[in-house]
C-alpha cells in the first residue's frame, strides 16, 4: 500500500514535470503582462551577472552599486537611466552614447520576445525586458564564445523570484 | 502495484524510442603520427520521431579537437547513405559553419556544443568545430535510414594524448538538451613521433583557467589544485588553509609590467573542496585601463607569510596559460 502511494506520487510528479515543460514553451509567446504602469520610476537592482551559465556577481564588489531606473510618464515609457558606478567594462553596445551613465528616452518593441527596450525613435536596442519585468543586458568581453548578461530585477526582489508586484516602484502621482 | 510498474515501463519505453539514432559501427584509429592525416568513419542508423509533426533534413556534425591542430582548417567531413529518403548520396561534402549559422538559442554551433557537450575530460585547449550538409534532404516523421559519416583530420606537430569527440545529429534538433536526438562518440587518441614529451590533455592540472575559452579581456577564474602530485610528490601547499594568488601582467608590447604580490583579501583564493579559486577581471585586478591589451599574465601561489611558493614544477617559472579565443 505504501509502495503504491509512492508510485502514485512519482507519477503525479512526472505529470507535473511534463505540464511544466509545456507551460515553459507557452511562455515563449508574446502574452506579456501590461507594462505601462502609470507615472512611476521603477528602481532595479543588479541581481546576477551571468558568464555563460555561472553567476559571477558575488566575486566582484564593483558590481554592487550598479543602478538602473526605468521611468514611465502618462502610462508610457519615458526615461531609462543606467549607471555602471565604475564597473571596468561597458555593457551597452558601441552604438549607444555612453560614458558610464546612460540617460535616454526609451520605447518598447513588443513585437519581439523578450521585449526590446530601444532608444526612442531609433532601432538601437539597449536591453531586454522579460514577462516578469526583469531586464537583461547581454554583452561580450573577450572570447566570442563567452556570453555575458546583466540581470536586473525590481528592487527588493534581488535574489528572489522577480514577480509582478509593484515593489521598488516609486509612484509620483 | 503491477499496473503502475507496467505504466512506468511503458512511459520509459516510449521515451526511449521517441527519437532514435544509434552507432552501427565506429572506425577510428587510437593513434596517428604527428603532422599526418587520419580518417575516421561512423556508420549510423536514424529514425525520425514518428510523432514529430515536422521534417528534418540537414546533417550536423561536430568535432572536438585540440586547438593546436587548427581544426577549422584541417578537418573535413563527408557523409553517404544508400537508403536516405529522397535518394542515395555518396561522399556528400559538408561545409564548416560560420558565425551566421545560429542555433535556436541564437548561438553559434561551436558555442552551443561547448556549452552542452563540454570538453570531454580534456584540460588543455580544445575546440568544437561544426559542419553542416550543403545538400537539402527531407526526412519525414517515421523515416528510417542508415548512413556513414567520414571525418578526415590532420594532426598537429606535438605528441599529445587527448579525448577527441564527435557529434552527429541534425540542424533542426541541434544539440538538444535531450540527448536522444543526436549521437556523441568520445575517442581517446594519441599522436606519436614528435620531438616533445607527450602532453596529456586528460590529466587534471595543478593550475588552470576557466572558462575553457577566454582572453585576458574576459572575467576568468584562476584555479589551483594542490592535491595534484608532480613526479609523485605532493605540492608544498597541500593542506594549506589559505592560498594567495600572485600574478604579473605584461602589456604595451612587453615594455610594461604590473605585479600584484600583496597578501590581502584581493589575492586570497576561495577554497572549494580541494581547489583554490580566484575570479579576476584582469584589467581591474592589475589596474590596467580597459582598451589596453594585456599580452601575457603569469601566476604563482603562496601561503600567508610567503614562506611557501608554488610555481610551474616543469619549468620552475610562474604558470602561464595561452588564451583560447574560441
Amino acid at each position: 500500500m505504501k509502495t503504491n502511494a509512492i508510485i502514485k506520487f512519482c507519477l503525479a510528479a512526472m505529470s507535473c514535470a511534463m505540464l511544466f515543460s509545456c507551460a515553459q514553451k507557452l511562455e515563449s509567446g508574446k502574452e506579456y503582462p501590461i507594462l505601462e504602469i502609470g507615472d512611476a520610476d521603477v528602481v532595479y537592482e543588479l541581481d546576477q551577472v551571468m558568464q555563460n551559465s555561472e553567476d559571477v556577481k558575488p566575486y566582484f564588489s564593483f558590481f554592487n552599486d550598479v543602478k538602473l531606473t526605468v521611468s514611465y510618464r502618462d502610462s508610457k515609457p519615458d526615461k531609462i537611466v543606467f549607471d555602471d558606478s565604475g564597473v571596468p567594462f561597458r555593457v551597452t553596445g558601441a552604438d549607444v552614447k555612453y560614458d558610464g551613465v546612460l540617460n535616454a528616452e526609451w520605447e518598447i518593441n513588443s513585437a519581439s520576445s523578450p521585449y526590446e527596450i530601444r532608444i526612442k525613435g531609433t532601432e538601437t536596442v539597449i536591453c531586454y525586458m522579460a514577462k516578469d519585468r526583469s531586464i537583461t543586458f547581454p554583452f561580450k568581453l573577450g572570447a566570442p564564445s563567452n556570453q555575458y548578461e546583466y540581470r536586473f530585477v525590481v528592487a527588493d526582489q534581488a535574489g528572489e523570484d522577480a514577480g509582478g508586484d509593484e515593489s521598488g516602484t516609486s509612484d509620483e502621482q | 502495484m503491477k499496473k503502475y510498474i507496467k505504466y512506468i515501463a511503458a512511459v520509459l519505453v516510449a521515451a526511449a524510442v521517441a527519437g532514435c539514432m544509434e552507432f552501427l559501427s565506429v572506425n577510428h584509429p587510437e593513434s596517428a603520427p604527428v603532422d599526418s592525416t587520419f580518417e575516421a568513419s561512423f556508420e549510423v542508423s536514424a529514425e525520425v520521431d514518428p510523432d514529430l509533426g515536422d521534417t528534418r533534413g540537414t546533417v550536423l556534425v561536430g568535432v572536438l579537437a585540440p586547438v593546436s591542430w587548427n581544426p577549422a582548417e584541417n578537418i573535413t567531413v563527408t557523409y553517404s547513405s544508400s537508403d536516405m529518403p529522397g535518394g542515395a548520396v555518396t561522399d556528400a561534402p559538408m561545409r564548416l559553419v560560420t558565425d551566421a549559422d545560429l542555433n535556436a538559442d541564437g548561438k553559434t554551433w561551436p558555442v552551443i556544443m561547448t556549452e552542452r557537450l563540454g570538453m570531454q575530460g580534456n584540460y588543455e585547449p580544445m575546440q568544437w568545430v561544426a559542419f553542416l550538409s550543403t545538400m537539402s534532404h527531407t526526412w519525414n516523421p517515421g523515416d528510417k535510414f542508415t548512413g556513414t559519416v567520414k571525418v578526415s583530420v590532420k594532426t598537429g606537430s606535438e605528441n599529445i594524448k587527448a579525448n577527441l569527440a564527435y557529434f552527429i545529429g541534425n540542424q533542426q534538433d541541434g544539440v538538444n538538451t535531450d540527448p536522444q536526438y543526436y549521437l556523441l562518440h568520445k575517442q581517446p587518441f594519441e599522436t606519436t613521433g614528435g620531438s616533445n614529451a607527450v602532453i596529456d590533455y586528460t590529466l587534471p592540472k595543478m593550475f588552470y583557467i576557466t572558462p575553457d575559452a577566454f582572453t585576458w579581456e574576459d572575467i576568468v577564474a584562476v584555479n589551483f589544485d594542490p592535491a595534484i602530485q608532480v613526479d609523485g610528490k605532493d605540492s608544498p601547499l597541500l593542506g594549506a588553509e589559505e592560498v594567495y594568488l600572485m600574478a604579473e601582467a605584461t602589456y604595451n608590447s612587453g615594455a610594461d609590467k604590473v605585479t600584484v604580490d600583496e597578501i590581502s583579501a584581493k589575492t586570497l583564493m576561495m577554497k572549494s573542496d580541494r581547489i583554490f579559486k580566484l575570479y579576476i577581471y584582469p584589467h581591474e585586478f592589475f589596474g590596467i585601463p580597459a582598451g589596453t591589451e594585456i599580452e601575457k599574465i603569469t601566476f604563482w601561489f603562496v601561503n600567508k607569510d610567503k614562506s611557501v611558493e608554488v610555481k610551474n614544477p616543469s619549468t620552475g617559472e610562474p604558470f602561464t596559460s595561452d588564451i583560447n579565443n574560441i
